[in-house]
């Protein structure tokens, strides 16, 4: 019977000479989309978290400012009743200004 | 369908061209991976990861090189990546019990059977493979993707963009780490 010289580095660096590839495991591919899938709600926050959709939102944001200014300003301008309101308010705290051109 | 096809249809979001590269590459992927990592769930966890970066990084993908050696090169990184943070694991492990949680055991290379070793040469093999994981990252790779995947010094330069006599190099100085390191085998 051949011992095997199992203490040899020779022998060891030669045991993988004749190696096989290793097979991924079965379903490997249903694996992965599964992982692909559940991964997807993360890709939608890091699509939400680029620069173009924070650009817009803030654009958003001072259009909206902007038509609720317009929009207060164009009432305000109808509806001259409010300037007696304004009078009052400036009489309280500026007793010298009046809004009446004298 | 040929490579530039198929490229061209994975670009395009092409699910059936995304299933074809992943059954014509997933034993590439898994055994350069498993070579590596030598851990089989982890090899698998490499894989996943490695088509993942594929799938959404084909669009930078120019075709330059083949295929094969683009997913050699994205295997190899996220396999060196999982390494790295396996072992700045076990470093933290180590000052945990350090500073006296004992509840934490250190983390311990298992020993690792490849599964295409033939039968008489699983110890010889394990042996080898607890070896080469001592080895530095870039002879690590090289040895792997020469002995494990079977690739020639050209191929693996090409993996690697470097030079063949810098993988002769790299080959040379692995095999001479190797011997020394199962010279003094109580170290394994």
């Amino acid at each position: 019977m051949i011992k095997k010289n199992f203490n040899n580095p020779n022998d060891i660096l030669n045991s993988i000479e004749r190696i096989e590839r290793a097979k991924a495991p079965d379903f490997f591919y249903t694996r992965l989309k599964a992982r692909m899938d559940k991964a997807s709600p993360a890709t939608t926050k890091r699509v939400l978290l680029q620069p173009a959709f924070i650009i817009s939102g803030i654009l958003l944001l001072l259009l909206m400012n902007i038509v609720v200014l317009v929009y207060r300003n164009n009432r305000e301008r109808m509806n001259p009743a409010n300037n007696d309101n304004m009078q009052s308010i400036v009489s309280t705290y500026y007793t010298n200004y009046s809004f009446s051109e004298e | 369908m040929d490579e530039i096809e198929l490229i061209q249809q994975l670009k395009e979001g092409n699910e059936q061209a995304f299933k074809t590269l992943v059954e014509t590459y997933q034993d590439l992927v898994f055994n350069t991976a498993i070579g590596i990592v030598q851990n089989a769930e982890d090899a698998e966890d490499v894989a996943q990861e490695t088509f993942i970066k594929v799938f959404r990084s084909v669009h930078t993908f120019k075709g330059e090189s083949k295929i094969s050696t683009w997913l050699y090169r994205i295997t190899v990184s996220t396999s060196l990546d999982l390494l790295r943070s396996k072992k700045s694991k076990k470093r933290f492990s180590f000052l945990q019990r350090l500073f006296g949680d004992e509840n934490e055991p250190l983390y311990e290379i298992p020993d690792f059977n490849h599964p295409g070793v033939a039968l008489d040469q699983k110890e010889n093999a394990a042996l080898l493979f607890k070896a080469i994981a001592r080895l530095p990252e870039n002879q690590k790779v090289a040895f792997t993707l020469n002995k494990v995947e079977e690739l020639s010094y050209q191929e693996v330069a090409e993996v690697m963009k470097i030079s063949i006599s810098a993988v002769e190099s790299l080959m040379h100085r692995a095999k001479q780490n190797l011997k020394k390191i199962l010279e003094r085998k109580e170290d394994l």
